[in-house]
């Protein structure tokens, strides 16, 4: 965010507001400058030193995506590409959550999507995503279009009690179709069949997507190894990671009514600075 | 906004537990957060009712793109246990189950009453936000998990010193 020139004040500028709360527009227009400037520090400084870290590691991000760019079209291997662009596995998907939102989840669901959010994006489990893609002879490239064409194919598959390569030959048409709520696709099981099955793709789909939802929005890397077991002061341990711990008794001291308003005040501020700062 | 959602609900008898970072912002947390989280009874009147206020805030699933199919109603409530929504009036996560403490029923019996202004609601305890913390194991929640421990001990301590009055 840029700050206002003295120029772009005009007679409105005044030094000694300025060396008290600076010059950020954002601060500036503000009602209450004092409780702008503390919304500052505890809103947007950590989005703006996320921001810097982002840069920091710019080069390695930049060797991961050339290496990503190459494996386009063939079977993806996070730990493979992160070998070759010389960055730890783990680093690449670090990115994903510091990223603005459109790279994010091309990178963390489409690219980086591990068995294990696969099947929870079709709603099944492991076994049955390899199973299926074994039957159906396809190549274990985790994608979210491949993952709604499994989830529909199981839903055809489990409510009519078809075989998998019918279910699926049956979902690719279905899906190939413009979908709108509350109207069922019909749809023959066979070329040369009488029978005509009624399929709900948007409810089907509906249920995609809040699976995917959940997915992209839960999608955090979790701790591994054992919960740490060794008895630690908590005020000591808050300390040692760089808490504000003042911030906290300054809290303590207001009622749950205060919090919760001051909680309120920052997320007004926060969607101030960010609408300002938005790059478009 | 968070206490206009909170007063929404409370008003349509909607039947939660705030968890997560607002419920730890009410109990001390510094933290910010963007949105709510609520633990709601997955009782059939409280999911209708639930359904027909996020109509009316014109409820649509976060982080995907806009235009999927989405239906909003009893039947996906059901068949979903997490569901993270951008509304009018904000963004609100919806879960049946805490981890580390359970589902509604569970929860309200790990939950306080809080007063904000004239609305009573329920939020999870400290200790019971910590378990939740714990279980979850997620990157993201261990600096919270930290800040959480220690509001407990300063809050034991202040409590020392100043007895609640019984």
């Amino acid at each position: 965010m840029s700050p206002f020139l003295a120029a772009e004040l005009g007679e409105a500028f005044s030094l000694q507001v300025a060396q008290r709360i600076g010059m950020l527009p954002v601060i500036w227009t503000a009602e209450s400058a004092e409780q702008a400037l503390a919304d500052y520090a505890t809103v947007a400084v950590p989005d703006e030193v996320r921001a810097e870290a982002r840069v920091r590691q710019l080069d390695r991000f930049a060797r991961a995506l050339e290496q990503l760019a190459l494996t386009h079209g063939s079977v993806l291997s996070p730990t493979a590409t992160s070998q070759l662009a010389h960055v730890s596995a783990r680093t690449s998907l670090q990115f994903a959550p510091e990223l603005p939102v459109g790279l994010i989840y091309v990178l963390d669901v489409d690219l980086f999507m591990t068995l294990a959010a696969f099947a929870r994006l079709v709603d099944t489990t492991p076994k049955w995503v390899l199973n299926t893609l074994r039957a159906l002879g396809r190549s274990q490239r985790y994608s979210v279009d491949l993952a709604r064409q499994l989830a529909v194919t199981r839903e055809i598959a489990e409510s009519f009690g078809l075989p998998l390569s019918t279910a699926y030959s049956l979902a690719k048409q279905a899906l190939r179709q413009p979908v709108v709520a509350g109207s069922l696709i019909a749809l023959q099981a066979q070329p040369d069949s009488n029978v005509e099955l009624r399929i709900d793709v948007y409810r089907m789909l509906s249920a995609f997507s809040v699976r995917l939802a959940a997915l992209r929005g839960s999608g955090e890397p979790r701790l591994r190894g054992r919960p740490r077991t060794k008895a630690i002061d908590p005020i000591e341990a808050a300390e040692a990671w760089g808490l504000d711990l003042s911030l906290i008794r300054e809290n303590l001291r207001k009622t749950p009514a205060e919090r919760l308003r001051r909680l309120d005040a920052m997320l007004a501020f926060a969607t101030r600075v960010r609408r300002v700062t938005a790059p478009f | 906004m968070f206490e206009t959602i909170l007063a929404n609900l409370v008003f349509r008898q909607i039947r939660f537990i705030v968890v997560g970072g607002v419920a730890a912002s009410v109990h001390g947390s510094a933290r910010f957060t963007n949105d709510i989280d609520l633990c709601y009874d997955t009782a059939a009147d409280n999911i209708d009712r639930l359904v027909a206020l996020l109509a009316e805030w014109h409820a649509y699933l976060r982080d995907v793109e806009p235009g999927l199919p989405f239906i909003l109603d009893a039947r996906t409530f059901r068949t979903s246990p997490f569901l993270t929504l951008a509304t009018s009036m904000g963004a609100i996560d919806l879960l049946d189950q805490v981890p580390g403490v359970g589902a509604y029923r569970d929860a309200l019996v790990a939950s306080e009453i809080m007063r904000i202004g004239s609305v009573d609601f329920r939020a999870l305890t400290l200790e019971a936000l910590i378990a939740s913390k714990k279980a979850s194991r997620r990157k993201k929640d261990l600096e919270h998990l930290i800040e959480l421990e220690a509001i407990l001990k300063l809050r034991k301590q202040v409590n020392r010193r100043n007895p609640p009055a019984s």
